[in-house]
């Protein structure tokens, strides 16, 4: 069983993302949290095996979130799926380690992308 | 109608390019010829964003992207896109999504704007010329007013001030019943302080009494060169007898003594009048008359004490 | 499924919506070459009489209710108004930090010039392509509208930009972004029928349904 965490503010998305990701994975466990504070509180409590994070978020800042999780592990499995694309952002988001940056919104072929770290990760163990 | 759109396009003044959706120009008239030095017979065939580099950039091709898939006009502005054809214009750059035989493309307009650039730099050179000028004239008013008001050798008030303030004071004091001081202020043997040292040396001493003056009195008090070798200080919202003897004893201190001026040892001692409304006096005139008069029997005291 | 609650057609929306922010912030950001600080927008779905008066609370916090504005008008098959409002005293400084420069407090005196006036244009036909043309996209309903006209209202006030008459629906959505540490809020105002609207939550029902 591959645990998921989605961390996004807005349910609606929260809804796509997991409807995408449950299309093509199986086998799998979805935790949610509608802000960055909750998204450590479920990191720290469900230790899922991959996170997917919003960065744009009230409370605590995708960024942040994702700084604060590689202080408690610096192997946590972060892929980042957010409406700001600037390029600046995402060069720093990247350098923070995370497996892949993905452009909102979220459609099936980004969707495969994602499917696809987390199924080959999840067949790695 | 087909036939007369190229001859529109060659004499329009606008920058007309004509690309497809893969970049590659297929139409260039003569006015972005013009604009970018670039003849039609050299780029026709290559992509637009290597005959214009500005063109070179992500927001360019996903606006192209976006306006082949939505049909949307898009526009550029030379205000954020310097050099968009060349270093000589200044362009706005409009993008239209047009059918060509069944075949899309997408056509650039280059508005030449040069013109409104220079003429907002003017524009913008003038205001800043005449806030600059303004600025000027402000701080030579101010040179005026302190010409107009103050004296030029010793810098205190001159009697164009004095006038101005005697009667707001003498006003004043009527109306809340207080008293105003006239002090009337002469430097005895002033002229033969200027044979002996010189008159370089008599404006220096003049200018060392004002001080003297200024720094005995209050911040209210007018110390003015009334003329010559002549002071009058007034000293308004005086309500005793006392207010006006702590004024009086600093002066006092220092009014005959040996200063040092340009190296010589000089004495120097000063004539002292002073006159009260309501006691001395209704009118200015009356109080300068008796603040004179009392300043005379002073001066003929120091005489027959030097003497 | 984990996911609780209902999702309201806010929430949708405002999902949409930020997409399209961050995409108009990306591009900007590309052609000004600074990055853009994003603040969560959130829309709301307001009647006319409603819309004006949360409108009216913003144009009043504006200072003397001066503000840029940037529209345009669609009718197509969805049929209503799109404003962008900035407020007007901060749009000097906001076009100096998108072209770089810098000018003297003093000269602000000079009013908007046809220059400024393009700047707005371009950002005004950014913010609201990649607003409108997420939408479009989501909800595969083409839009079809012109560049904006840009222009400044001294006094705005929301009859500027709800027509109580024609179009019965108010979506609001405030955006701020932040360059170099100056924040421009600004308001989106998008006016249209209730049809319109009916039309783009029935097609969100539609793709979304049973996800």
């Amino acid at each position: 069983m591959t645990k998921v965490l989605i961390v996004d503010d807005s349910k609606f998305s929260q809804k796509i993302t997991y409807s995408f990701l449950n299309q093509y994975l199986e086998d799998i466990e979805f935790v949610f949290a509608g802000d960055g504070e909750e998204g450590l509180h479920k990191f720290n409590e469900a230790k899922p095996d991959y996170m997917i994070v919003d960065l744009l978020m009230p409370k605590l800042r995708g960024q942040d979130l994702i700084e604060k999780v590689k202080q408690i592990d610096r192997e946590a499995k972060v892929i980042v799926l957010s409406a700001d694309v600037q390029n600046r952002v995402r060069e720093v988001v990247e350098k923070m380690g995370v497996l892949s940056f993905i452009n909102k919104p979220l459609d099936e072929k980004k969707a495969r992308e994602i499917a696809n770290i987390i199924g080959n990760g999840a067949r790695g163990r | 109608m087909d036939s007369i759109l190229p001859g529109v396009l060659n004499c329009i003044n606008e920058g007309i390019v004509i690309i497809t959706e893969d970049l590659v120009i297929t139409y260039w008239n003569p006015f972005i010829e013009k604009l970018s030095g670039k003849k039609s017979e050299d780029v026709l065939k290559h992509r637009v964003d290597e005959v214009l580099p500005m063109l070179e950039r992500p927001f360019f091709h996903n606006a192209v992207k976006r306006l082949i898939a939505g049909g949307n006009p898009v526009f550029f502005s030379a205000a954020m896109h310097r050099h968009l054809v060349s270093q000589d214009y200044r362009v706005n750059l409009k993008m239209n999504r047009i059918s060509v035989s069944g075949n899309v493309a997408v056509m650039l307009e280059f508005i030449d704007v040069t013109n409104q650039f220079l003429r907002i730099n003017q524009l913008r050179d003038y205001v800043n010329q005449l806030s600059q000028l303004n600025n000027q004239l402000k701080q030579k008013e101010k040179v005026i007013e302190k010409l107009a008001y103050y004296d030029k050798l010793t810098g205190v008030a001159n009697r164009a001030l004095f006038d101005k303030f005697a009667d707001k004071y003498l006003a004043v004091a009527k109306q809340r019943g207080t008293m105003l001081g006239l002090m009337f202020v002469d430097v005895n043997e002033f002229k033969m302080i200027n044979d002996t040292y010189g008159h370089n040396t008599g404006d220096k001493v003049m200018t060392r009494v004002a001080s003297l003056l200024t720094e005995s009195t209050r911040k209210d008090d007018i110390v003015c060169r009334f003329g010559g070798d002549e002071f009058v200080v007034l000293l308004p919202d005086i309500n005793t007898f006392e207010d006006y003897q702590i004024i009086a004893d600093r002066i006092e201190a220092n009014r005959k003594r040996h200063i040092i001026q340009d190296g010589y040892n000089i004495w120097l001692s000063l004539s002292i009048g002073i006159s009260f409304y309501p006691d001395d006096g209704e009118t200015i005139e009356d109080l300068i008359e008796k603040a004179d008069e009392f300043m005379y029997v002073n001066k003929h005291q120091s005489r027959m004490d030097n003497m | 499924m984990h996911v609780a609650g209902k999702i309201s057609r806010e929430d949708i929306l405002t999902e949409l919506f930020n997409i399209g922010v961050g995409q108009a912030a990306s591009t900007l950001s590309d052609i000004i070459d600074k990055q853009i600080g994003l603040t969560i927008p959130s829309v709301r779905i307001l009647n006319a009489e409603k819309g004006k008066i949360e409108l009216n609370k913003y144009l009043k916090q504006v200072a003397e209710g001066a503000v840029m504005v940037s529209s345009i008008s669609f009718d197509s098959q969805l049929e209503g108004k799109v404003s962008l409002l900035f407020p007007a005293d901060k749009m000097h400084h906001f076009i100096d930090l998108c072209l770089h420069e810098t000018h003297d407090e003093t000269e602000y005196s000079l009013d908007f010039t046809d220059i400024d006036f393009d700047t707005i244009k371009e950002i005004g036909n950014i913010v609201i392509n990649s607003i409108i043309g997420e939408l479009s996209n989501t909800v595969n309903i083409p839009v079809e509208y012109t560049l904006p006209e840009v222009d400044v209202l001294n006094n705005a006030s929301a009859d500027h930009f709800v027509d109580t008459e024609d179009y019965r629906l108010v979506l609001m959505m405030f955006l701020a972004f932040d360059i170099e540490g100056t924040e421009i809020a600004g308001a989106i105002v998008i006016n249209m029928t209730l049809n319109s609207l009916d039309d783009i939550l029935n097609k969100i029902d539609r793709l979304y349904n049973g996800r």
